[in-house]
């Protein structure tokens, strides 16, 4: 689909000029101030090859702020061979009129109806594959009209019992997801059951997770060397990590929630999300008693954001988390936490992203599960390193959760997708193996799809790329090195064939 | 009262900033970092405060969440 040039503002990396301290800067701004004097449509030159085609429509000055025009697909090679150069966004102000009030369908729908009677109960039973028992915690949501999002759901009891309000006792389900516990770990596979007919007194049972199985992520990256990544400091601002775990190593890290202790930067006993992120990057285990990270090679550190059993954090704890990876020497950060899609920039992570990038830190970024909404903040920061998930076929067994996010685009290798809860956009960087991906949780393994495993996969093959450059790993820790970083990522980037705002430049390939 | 981040935009803050920051009425001191601290304070107090100190930004704080992949029910099925 042929999409139309977008306006955008080209600043320097700090404040309003071009630093006269920075040549290259110097330079790239004084020929941007030289295109902005004709119409037609220029190419920027590109270090990494092809010019950039793009329209210089203003320029406030030789060393300040240009607005140019050019194609949303292109802005991931312009991200990429000009990383010390901010690409804005151009804001458009709407008068603040009140809004208009609209009746909510189910305000509307509670206030008609006179007071139900409770609904008849459709009880299941949900057993453990990994244990044969009864499964607890267990949360089962049955789809009667899935596009509508009209159906019932609950938890199971100890007895791994759950009964559904679907108004009888046996029921048309169109899709039936099944999600056991991630913390701790139930060591079952998510379930998804389509166009199955319930019956109250059914048992389902889960498939147990084989820790040798071949995922998404082994399929793209996959190794059995122990190394891989060595030499690189990568630090996971998160729900913090299982300190326990034994194919984890964390050599450090910080609490960085107001008001907790900051040396307890283990995991929040939430649901593992941190925990399962860091094993996607540096478990050390082998199958099938363990799991390999794609890069396990490196120095791991946690930095938790999210407080005590929350499932939210600060943007003031999410900065001064960075802040601390940055000042404790980490070269990729990895933040797979955002707001909703679209949300404007947030100046206080702004500042500290920018910070980061101006120390020689990478900062990868999930675009967020909206469903090809636009790309969430952080995520969307000129700085941020975003990511988007894909998946591919064959990459999880029949009747898993992973099915239900395989959607159109699909690559030039037809079994490879964009995952369907993908939030997509021109600020999107890479994509990554985000389906269905097998990981360390906090008592054992699990799994967890999202662009949140999408990008701790990216960063792992980041470190392995850098872990590579004796080069880079020399250089000093400032904005030359995020530079180089990002030119020898873009060298090791691969397109799989979709459109740019889906993929970025690709991924990442080692 | 609202939470409101105070961040320095050069390297360390210098310490007398964070000594008049301390200092003020109206300003409670949440938590403190090289670059930056957390205060709750009315809106007019902590813009009055971030007026006083050079090279300071003032930002109301936010939340973010992990993002999620799991679907939810919208509509629940209506009673036989």
């Amino acid at each position: 689909m042929a999409s139309t040039p977008q306006r955008y503002i080209l600043a320097p990396v700090q404040g309003f000029r071009a630093s006269r301290d920075n040549p290259r800067e110097m330079s790239l701004f004084s020929s941007l101030h030289r295109l902005a004097t004709t119409s037609a449509v220029g190419a920027l030159s590109s270090p990494l090859g092809a010019g950039i085609p793009m329209r210089v429509v203003d320029s406030i000055g030789e060393t300040k702020p240009k607005l140019i025009e050019c194609l949303p697909e292109n802005l991931a090679a312009l991200r990429a061979s000009h990383p010390s150069m901010r690409i804005l966004p151009v804001v458009y102000y709407q008068p603040a009129l009140a809004p208009r009030a609209r009746v909510r369908r189910a305000m509307a729908m509670a206030a008609a109806a006179a007071a139900p009677a409770p609904a008849p109960g459709l009880s299941v039973q949900v057993l453990s594959g990994a244990t044969g028992s009864p499964a607890a915690g267990v949360t089962v949501v049955a789809f009667t009209d899935f596009a509508s999002r009209t159906g019932a759901e609950g938890t199971t009891d100890a007895a791994g019992r759950v009964t559904l309000a679907l108004g009888g006792v046996t029921a048309h389900i169109e899709r039936l997801y099944i999600y056991p516990p991630t913390d701790p770990a139930s060591g079952d596979w998510p379930a998804l059951q389509e166009n199955v007919v319930l019956n109250s007194g059914d048992t389902i049972q889960l498939l147990a997770v084989d820790l040798s199985f071949q995922d998404c992520v082994r399929h793209f990256y996959g190794a059995d060397d122990l190394a891989l990544g060595a030499g690189v400091t990568v630090g996971v601002v998160d729900s913090g990590v299982a300190l326990n775990h034994p194919d984890l190593t964390v050599s450090g890290g910080q609490n960085t929630v107001t008001g907790e202790d900051p040396s307890l930067f283990g995991d929040n006993a939430t649901e593992g999300h941190g925990t399962h992120v860091a094993g996607i990057i540096a478990a050390r285990g082998t199958p099938p008693t363990g799991i390999r990270g794609v890069a396990p090679g490196v120095t791991l550190r946690s930095y938790r954001v999210f407080g005590q059993g929350q499932l939210n954090a600060s943007n003031y704890d999410i900065a001064k988390a960075v802040d601390a990876a940055v000042s404790d020497g980490c070269m990729l950060l990895n933040l797979s936490l955002g707001s909703a899609a679209g949300s404007p920039p947030d100046p206080a992570l702004e500042s500290a992203l920018t910070d980061a990038h101006n120390a020689g830190v990478l900062v990868f970024v999930a675009n967020g599960n909206d469903g090809r909404q636009p790309v969430g903040y952080p995520a969307s920061d000129t700085f941020s390193q975003a990511v988007s998930a894909m998946g591919r076929t064959g990459t999880f067994p029949d009747g898993t959760e992973p099915a239900g996010s395989v959607a159109a685009p699909f690559g030039t290798d037809p079994a490879n997708f964009i995952a369907d809860f993908s939030n997509i956009g021109p600020e999107t960087d890479f994509t990554g193996p985000g389906v269905g991906v097998i990981s360390t949780l906090p008592g054992g393994y699990g799994v967890m799809s999202g662009t949140s495993m999408a990008t701790p996969a990216e960063v792992g093959a980041a470190a392995r790329v850098l872990s590579a450059d004796p080069s880079i790993l020399a250089m000093a820790a400032n904005a030359d090195r995020t530079a180089a970083m990002i030119a020898a990522l873009a060298a090791k980037t691969t397109d799989l064939g979709f459109d740019p705002t889906f993929e970025g430049k690709g991924i990442i390939t080692p | 009262m609202a939470r409101f981040i105070l961040r320095y935009s050069g390297g360390a803050a210098p310490e007398e900033h964070a000594d008049l920051v301390n200092a003020a009425s109206n300003v409670k001191v949440l938590d403190r970092s090289p670059k930056m601290m957390l205060v709750e304070a009315s809106e007019d107090d902590a813009q009055k405060l971030a007026g006083q100190l050079p090279g300071w930004s003032l930002h109301p704080e936010q939340q973010y969440n992990i993002p999620d992949t799991r679907k939810r029910i919208v509509n629940d099925v209506e009673p036989a």
